[in-house]
């Protein structure tokens, strides 16, 4: 008889688990679509890498994907940016980054929206920005200290960790399309016409550095700019032109990729000191620390918008829902099919 | 059955009836001369359905006249001289086809094909692969990085795989000659196919002029279906002298339906020929019947014209509720709305009524005009082992449904069974195609064949989406961001759906790419244009350097005030279409309903060939519905009125509900869904399949009534109306067992689907149905309650005693 009590007592304590289970599941399930690669029919514009190597990828139609087993499989969540439902959620997401610690993080997208997490990117808020622009750029100095750089001129910042944010007077009235900082004062933000700012304030004031001239439309823009360290920096942009600085921006020297197309995205990858271009048509090069571009083998053939790197883990992502991932520092990049 | 007596009158006046029948058969011979014979793709498709009507409005967005040559390597990819020379010589060939509409005939080689190039300062617009073909390796390999680089631009024309590219043309309608078109390509696949380099041709112009490819072969059938069914004739009377009449009644009654067919100016589609066949082979087995009667006729009264007089008093009643019943069998076709299947149910009630008229009207004329005919009787032969046991085998089946036993239970509970097992698979019943390709042909033909290979690589079935909307310069118009937007929002939307290869709109495929060409070809802005204008600026752009008429393929005119999305598909089967259209609406409903941006903006779905076959789906299946429950309803209210006898009329509602949705079983294990060629067959089984049952109960009941027994009535019926029932439906089946070979999927489904229901009708009738009334004995087979009561009291006092 006790035993028959205990059988049915278990037997009740593992209906109730079972539901539970079953319950805890299906609200995870509900915040997100889970997937082994991205879909092919949206773009993929924005990477990072929290410290804990969760990967973050933004992208077109409001969209997050998130990795926490190194890119084998995604959770695709769509962004709260607009009201409405969610077939209301569809503005671009352009860029993600976090701070150093991971836990605050910044999207920036079209029309001038971003969007806040404090909490490693488990829940995101719609932040104020004051404008209707494209932010094509984050850069996150620390978890209070942001700068954003957008179509038309648009330089926004906060010092207050997004609870307003600053329109910042820009020295041209160009698109900017990349912004980095080198330490919390040194940034560098580049645009059309191969401009080249700098700032020495946190990103306060912004002043020309290179190019600026905005009478000469033969001068392509430049899209992508980072620097290794204070001193040696590179900024690249169509057709392969590249330019490169080794004594922090006082003089810049142009170089051509091997390749003549665009590139739209440069990082380092901090293991091996490589710098990593990627571009048009899916092209990659690779630049050994102190040596020659060289072109690596071509793992896709649709745009790279972004790359980011982890020790040897390596994302890069691109248009048609590309994701391109390296587990050895770049010597193999394979697609997520 | 009570008679007529119109016999009499008849042959009374036979001159002047006759005289009258053969100048209405004259009349409708001249009619018959203005018969085309060809296929209309739109008759297929209900005309009043919306989306058949959307599909009309917007014609303008692209008709079926597409042609698409793909070239497939089987080693490598399409990047080698050889192929990329073929190629650009197929592409040549093609803008020198007849009726070719030369702005539309599109490949890697086509100078209209290119890609744009952002450089500092400039934005190149360059041809993939005009004038020439890039010779050396070098210059391969260029062209292939560049097509790479810009798949998404020409995943129409070369697939992502890189082993096939496409050639595709667009022919102007009027006056294209199928028939030449169709040799020519043809000959453009003999010249350059080879090992290495595979050839697929699809396209309607393709489609149809397979139908003159298949012409002989559908000559020869027709002529083999002919003699079979002559052959059976003369095999079934050739003892009778007349045995030839029948074909003299079909033929004419053939003249009033096909005269009919003129007069109404239809077209006479020879993917349907299995139906006229049918009818004449019905035709003939009313001839046979009326044969049979008039030769008993003969025996008893010994005087020709007395015997036609009497033989058309004794056929006329149940010759004319079979002929009603099959009437009522093709005439509620009609109702979907679907022109080929009205033009079918018309000319078919007319060829009916022209039966009617022939058999039982013109025939007692024409026999009365001949010598009297004789039987010619055959030779007994010696009975051999074998003749003997197939006596024995007919001896004893002719006894199962009067023996009581456990084959006769087997036989009811069986019929139950089956029964509801048809019943259920009525229910389950899947409508619409289930395969790829086009329905006309079979699914291993050459045509279906190319059609799949093409289908893998470049998606082929395309439904239309229209958006109306205030012109441009209006927010809301379709150059209006928020409308672009949205468009690219139901992009994605439908891209969840696996069915969906490919969404193409003005939005994803012009606007978004333009406006990053315009930026630098920065991927960022692979994005709606943030405001009207530049959207306005971005349109101008590309219809400066497209060819005439390609934008016309997204919108229709220069005041931008509708668009056409078009949405590919992998196949069109019923699940995919309807999964399709829920999605849709689904969006509609969510996304642009509730949002005041869009509020002037109209959506409306589904056009292009998916939502033609979507509006065939919609109406098979209440077609079917309220079709199969009017034929039943009829042959009920005729029954029911010709015996006299609810159990009579439900008895036969039985049967005909047994022996009918067998075809669903039949149907759904063969993986045959309801369409329109599969309909008007079922529709047509059961009116013509309870005339056997008719016939045989007809019979037994007049023996009974005779003072016969009821199981030796079974007996006598089985052995002599039995006989009858059989040897019409081997006529039938003489004339519809040759299109089983046709190559056309039409002739085929229609040809199996009907032998089948006239299989499981003939077991009904003559086996199902008298087991019945050897074990009920129902009063009606008596005559009424009153006199079974009197029957019975004999036997009652017999027992007694």
């Amino acid at each position: 008889m006790r035993s028959s009590k205990f059988t049915i007592v278990a037997a009740a304590a593992a209906c109730l688990l079972t539901v539970a289970a079953t319950a805890i599941t299906a609200d995870s399930a509900t915040e997100g679509v889970k997937r082994t690669s991205a879909p092919s029919w949206l773009s993929l514009f924005g990477v990072a890498i929290r410290p804990d190597n969760e990967i973050f990828v933004v992208g077109s139609k409001a969209l997050l994907l998130t990795s926490t087993d190194q890119g084998k499989t995604w959770l695709q969540r769509t962004m709260p940016e607009r009201p409405g439902g969610p077939l209301f959620q569809d503005r671009d997401l352009y860029s993600i980054r976090f701070d150093s610690s991971g836990k605050s993080g910044w999207v920036v997208g079209e029309e001038g929206i971003i969007l806040h997490t404090a909490d490693g990117g488990d829940t995101w808020s719609l932040q104020k920005s004051g404008t209707t622009k494209n932010l094509f750029k984050v850069a996150v100095i620390d978890d209070k200290n942001v700068v954003i750089a957008g179509a038309d001129g648009t330089i926004l910042r906060t010092a207050d960790g997004g609870d307003t944010w600053q329109s910042i007077k820009s020295p041209k009235d160009v698109t900017w399309f990349d912004v980095t900082f080198t330490d919390p004062q040194h940034g560098w933000m580049v645009g059309e016409f191969s401009t080249i700012l700098a700032s020495t304030d946190g990103g306060q004031t912004w002043t020309v550095n290179y190019g600026g001239n905005t009478g000469d439309f033969t001068i392509g823009p430049f899209f992508t700019v980072t620097f290794t360290d204070p001193q040696h920096g590179v900024v690249a942009g169509l057709a392969g032109d590249t330019a490169v600085t080794s004594d922090g921006g006082k003089t810049w020297q142009k170089q051509k990729l091997p390749d003549p197309v665009a590139s739209y995205v440069v990082a380092e990858d901090q293991a091996s000191k490589a710098l990593w271009a990627g571009g048009a048509g899916g092209r990659m090069f690779e630049q050994a620390a102190g040596g020659e571009w060289k072109p690596s083998d071509r793992a896709t053939f649709h745009d790279l918008t972004d790359l980011a790197f982890a020790g040897k883990l390596g994302v890069a992502v691109g248009l048609n829902g590309t994701i391109l991932l390296t587990d050895n520092a770049g010597e193999q990049w394979q697609a997520v099919q | 059955m009570t008679s007529l007596r119109i016999g009499d009158f008849v042959v009374r006046n036979r001159a002047i009836v006759g005289a009258i029948l053969l100048i209405i058969s004259a009349f409708f011979g001249f009619e018959c001369t203005k018969v085309v014979v060809q296929t209309k793709f739109d008759d297929f498709f209900p005309s009043y359905h919306h989306d058949v009507q959307l599909y009309q409005e917007w014609h303008k967005y692209g008709g079926a006249q597409t042609l698409a040559v793909m070239v497939q390597v089987k080693h490598g990819d399409i990047f080698n001289f050889d192929t990329l020379e073929k190629i650009q010589k197929i592409q040549r060939d093609v803008d020198k086809l007849p009726g070719v509409d030369h702005n539309e005939v599109l490949s890697l080689a086509s100078y209209r094909v290119s890609y744009a190039e952002a450089t500092p300062g400039s934005l190149t617009i360059k041809p993939f692969m005009f004038p020439e073909v890039p010779k050396d390796a070098a210059g391969i390999a260029a062209l292939k990085k560049t097509v790479q680089a810009n798949q998404s631009n020409i995943s129409q024309l070369v697939s992502s795989d890189l082993t096939s590219a496409m050639v595709t043309a667009s022919f102007n309608e009027r006056g294209l000659d199928y028939k030449k078109l169709f040799y020519q390509v043809q000959d453009i696949v003999k010249q350059y196919q080879d090992d290495n380099n595979r050839i697929y041709i699809a396209g309607e112009p393709i489609v149809r002029g397979y139908g003159y490819y298949y012409e002989s072969t559908v000559l020869t059938l027709f002529l083999v279906a002919v003699g079979v069914m002559i052959f059976i004739l003369w095999i079934t009377g050739s003892q009778r002298s007349r045995w030839w009449a029948p074909i003299v009644t079909g033929f004419l009654s053939a003249i009033w339906g096909l005269g009919f067919v003129g007069l109404m100016g239809y077209d006479f589609d020879p993917v349907m020929l299995v139906i006229p066949f049918i009818l004449t082979a019905r035709d003939m087995s009313h001839g046979i019947q009326w044969q049979g009667r008039l030769h008993d006729e003969l025996d008893r009264l010994g005087d020709k014209l007395a015997a036609c007089a009497a033989t058309t008093d004794f056929m006329l009643p149940p010759g004319l509720l079979s002929i009603l019943a099959d009437i009522s069998g093709i005439i509620f076709i009609s109702f979907g709305g679907i022109p080929v299947l009205q033009h079918i149910a018309l000319a078919g009630t007319v060829w009916l009524a022209g039966s009617l008229t022939m058999v039982f009207i013109f025939q007692p004329i024409l026999m009365s005009y001949l010598p009297t005919p004789e039987i010619k009787h055959r030779k007994q032969r010696d009975g051999s082992d074998a003749r003997s046991a197939v006596r024995e085998f007919l001896d004893w089946f002719v006894h199962v449904p009067t023996r009581p036993g456990t084959l006769r239970k087997v036989l009811l509970w069986g019929s139950c069974g089956f029964l509801v097992y048809g019943v259920i698979s009525g229910l389950d019943c899947k409508i619409g195609y289930s395969t790829a390709g086009t329905p006309l042909y079979k699914n291993n033909s050459k045509v279906n064949k190319d059609i799949l290979a093409v289908g893998k690589k470049f998606p082929l079935e395309e439904g239309w989406i229209i958006l109306t909307t205030p012109s441009y310069p209006d927010k809301q118009s379709v150059l209006g961001p928020d409308v672009l937007r949205m468009v690219d929002d139901m992009r994605a939307y439908l891209f969840e759906d696996p069915k969906v290869a490919q969404v193409v709109s003005f939005s994803s495929t012009v606007s978004e790419p333009f406006n990053e060409m315009f930026h630098y070809g920065f991927p960022k802005y692979l994005a709606v244009p943030d405001s009207v204008e530049m959207s306005g600026n971005l349109w101008f752009l590309y219809l400066n350097g497209s060819a005439p008429g390609e934008l016309e393929r997204f919108i229709s005119n220069r005041s931008n005030n509708d668009t056409c999305i078009r949405v590919l598909l992998r196949d069109h089967n019923y699940d995919t279409l309807e999964n399709i259209r829920e999605r849709i609406k689904q969006f509609v409903d969510e996304r642009v309903s509730p949002d005041p941006s869009l509020n002037k903006v109209h959506v409306d779905y589904l056009a292009g060939i998916a939502g033609l076959y979507l509006s065939a789906n919609d109406v098979l299946k209440q077609l079917d519905f309220y079709n199969i429950t009017f034929v039943l309803g009829v042959v009920w209210v005729f029954c029911l009125f010709s015996f006299r006898s609810f159990v009579a009329a439900f008895m036969f509602l039985f049967a005909c509900v047994l022996a009918n949705f067998g075809a669903f079983i039949y149907m759904n294990a063969r993986d045959i869904g309801l369409t329109i060629d599969t309909i008007p067959v079922i529709s047509l089984g059961i009116g013509l399949g309870v005339d056997y049952g008719i016939y045989m109960v007809a019979r037994i009941r007049d023996e009974v009534m005779g003072g016969m027994d009821v199981d030796d009535a079974i007996v006598l019926a089985l052995q002599s109306t039995g006989v009858a029932v059989f040897n019409t439906f081997l006529v039938m089946i003489g004339g519809i067992f040759p299109w089983i070979f046709s190559p056309l999927l039409f002739h085929n489904e229609m040809s199996t689907l009907l032998i089948f229901l006239m299989g499981t009708n003939m077991i009904a009738g003559c086996i199902i149905l008298p087991c019945y009334l050897s074990w009920a004995r129902p009063s009606f087979v008596f005559g009424g309650r009153g006199a079974m009561k009197e029957r019975e009291k004999p036997s009652a006092t017999a027992a007694a005693s």
